[in-house]
């Protein structure tokens, strides 16, 4: 009898759980359902809307991805971008952490805090000085020249991130590493870096992501529609006074679909616990 | 198999000095055991041996060679760690075998080498496991695997035992004894722990703020401390101090009671003095040569039984190897046995 009122109360905080918990799910999901329904629906559906639901499914905004755009091109110039800018990115954020964390020198710690400094400054408003820097150098309608750009988008926070992969790795592994017959850089290639994998996994994650999704740097550095990267191609949709929604949302379904894949195969490595059992 | 010699070693940290030029020699084959209070620069010593930590000033030699500043992989040296420092993404079997592979031992050699040595340490079943599937015992032999695999100039042991439980702690203390008999390698083992000093050491060498307090033999430095810090340090229960005068009776303490001297020492002043709690005995109260105390504790043990007593504020630790019958509250009388007390002035022992 004197658990009725409190099971009543456990039971309506559950329904309200559920409906906040549904009301949230709507909320996120939504937009993803309606980029696909967009996708796949007639060009000018999204104009005269009556339903939720589509009313005839077609493949043909998909098709003029191919025929009447070059999506491809774009895809291949944002694979190649992202892929550049992370790889490179991971490679001198991992040197850097791993200078950071383990040598001692004098101003590491400034070095740092600089590192951090230039992560706090938006793109937006480095893109004036990096577009005369780059008109100087030749770099302007380049793809490295995005990279670049790219590159010191990612590269404070991965240095920072490394630091802190290294910094949680006991240094006596390294210790033992150089007393079993390595060079520092032994060391650091047979045991430090198997260890952080995980780490560097998620800076390239980070930095594919960054890159692919960037749409200022790629937009703006370049001119020519060819060199484009997915994410400027999008807009390519809106012209000036009207958009193409069911293309743009069929371009937007193919531009999201590989880093879903890259975190779909990355996870696994990203999950961390591989060090027990090494120390104590 | 070489031995060590360190000469005026010196290590500074920016402006801070931690080891203050030490000398120590370590012969041939011998079994050494850094001990000191935490602090006191025994791991800061054999990471410099090891080349983890560079020397300030000084001299490292290793047989004929000196080897301040050789890389770590070309000393010979191999160290077991606190913390074991085991690969966790290599299993049991490669871990023993990395030296090897480091050094561009073929394949088939480090086999088998692996499972000599496997054998050696009692882990041959194990040899696919990694370590995260061992237990704390099982980790720390890979970790002595790993070492004596390559048949190094020396070992480096760094407070080896101090992640195990008591139990597991004395039997591997025995299988390391065991292990540096058949083997024979010069040895340098720091630990915090002087039970382990006492019975693991062929020689020890107290440590303390960076500098050598006493280098010894075992049971010489119980016998003979150098001073009253080893003598505190050294023996379990420790040593009882008593500081008063010393006069051509003996040494008067604050509340009168006069301690007995085997002879008579020319120096006068303040002075302590030692007795090991072995060498107290109960007699009647008031014999000469005596003083009271008031009993807070009684721990029999079974072979010995401890008796934790009080005199005017400070402790005082008896053992007995009979049990005798006083309880908490009682107050009794401690004699001290006059031919094994030791007498320490300011700078150190006075005989």
């Amino acid at each position: 009898m004197s658990a009725g009122p409190a099971m009543r109360r456990s039971a309506a905080a559950r329904t309200l759980h559920m409906v906040a918990l549904t009301g949230l799910a709507i909320v996120v999901a939504f937009p993803v359902y309606w980029m696909i329904v967009l996708a796949m629906t007639p060009l000018g559906f999204s104009r005269q809307i009556t339903s939720i639901l589509p009313s005839d499914l077609t493949f043909d905004n998909f098709a003029s991805l191919v025929v009447e755009r070059p999506m491809l091109r774009w895809l291949w110039n944002s694979t190649l971008v992202a892929t550049l800018s992370s790889g490179i990115s991971m490679l001198i954020g991992l040197s850097c952490g791993y200078a950071l964390s383990r040598l001692r020198f004098r101003g590491s710690y400034v070095v740092l805090v600089l590192v951090l400094a230039s992560q706090m400054v938006p793109s937006t408003s480095i893109l004036v000085p990096l577009y005369t820097l780059f008109m100087d150098l030749g770099l302007l309608n380049t793809i490295h020249g995005v990279v670049i750009g790219h590159i010191s988008l990612v590269l404070p926070l991965a240095i920072w991130m490394s630091k802190g992969f290294f910094d949680s790795l006991p240094e006596e592994l390294e210790g033992a590493a150089r007393l079993d017959g390595c060079s520092r850089l032994g060391a650091l290639w047979f045991v430090a870096i198997p260890l952080v994998s995980p780490g560097l996994a998620a800076i390239f994650v980070y930095g594919f992501v960054t890159s692919w999704n960037d749409f200022l740097f790629p937009r703006h550095f370049v001119q020519s529609e060819n060199l484009w990267t997915a994410a400027a191609g999008l807009t390519s949709f809106r012209g000036e006074y009207f958009t193409l929604f069911e293309p743009q949302m069929a371009a937007s379904i193919v531009f999201a679909f590989p880093v879903v894949v890259l975190f779909f195969f990355l996870q696994r490595r990203m999950v961390s616990g591989s060090l027990t059992g090494g120390v104590k | 198999m070489a031995p060590i010699k360190i000469t005026s070693l010196r290590k500074a940290f920016n402006a801070v000095e931690v080891v203050h030029g030490v000398d120590i020699t370590v012969e041939d084959g011998e079994f050494c055991v850094f001990v000191g209070p935490s602090g006191c620069g025994k791991s800061t010593i054999l990471r410099m041996v090891a080349g983890l930590e560079g020397v300030t000033s000084g001299e490292i030699r290793l047989g004929d060679r000196l080897i301040n500043d050789l890389p770590p992989k070309d000393r010979d040296i191999a160290m077991v760690f606190q913390n074991y420092a085991l690969y966790p993404h290599l299993t049991v079997e490669d871990n023993i075998g990395f030296p090897l592979r480091m050094r561009g031992v073929d394949r088939e050699v480090i086999r088998a080498e692996v499972r000599r040595v496997s054998e050696i340490i009692g882990l041959q079943d194990l040899l696919a496991r990694h370590p995260r599937q061992l237990s704390g015992g099982q980790r720390q032999r890979v970790a002595m695997g790993r070492a004596i695999v390559r048949n190094p100039q020396a070992f480096l042991f760094d407070e080896p035992l101090s992640n195990l439980d008591a139990q597991l702690r004395v039997q591997m203390r025995t299988q390391i004894r065991e292990l540096h008999q058949r083997i024979r390698t010069t040895t340098i083992y720091v630990t915090h722990d002087q039970v382990e000093a006492m019975t693991m050491a062929d020689r020890i060498v107290v440590l303390k703020d960076g500098h050598v307090e006493q280098s010894g033999p075992p049971l010489e430095i119980y016998d003979r401390p150098a001073n009253a810090f080893v003598a505190r340090f050294i023996g379990s229960p420790s040593m009882n101090l008593f500081t008063g005068a010393l006069t051509e009776q003996g040494v008067r303490l604050d509340d009168g009671a006069v301690l007995p001297l085997p002879k008579r020492y020319g120096a006068t002043g303040t002075a302590q003095y030692g007795v090991r709690p072995e060498h107290l005995e109960i007699v009647e109260i008031g014999t000469p040569g005596s003083f009271e105390a008031e009993v807070a504790v009684v721990e029999p043990t079974g072979a010995e039984t401890m008796i934790f007593a009080r005199r005017n504020g400070q402790d005082v630790t008896a053992t007995f190897r009979m049990r005798p019958a006083v309880k908490p509250g009682d107050r009794v009388a401690l004699k001290p046995d006059v031919d094994t007390i030791h007498l320490f002035g300011e700078t150190g022992r006075l005989d």
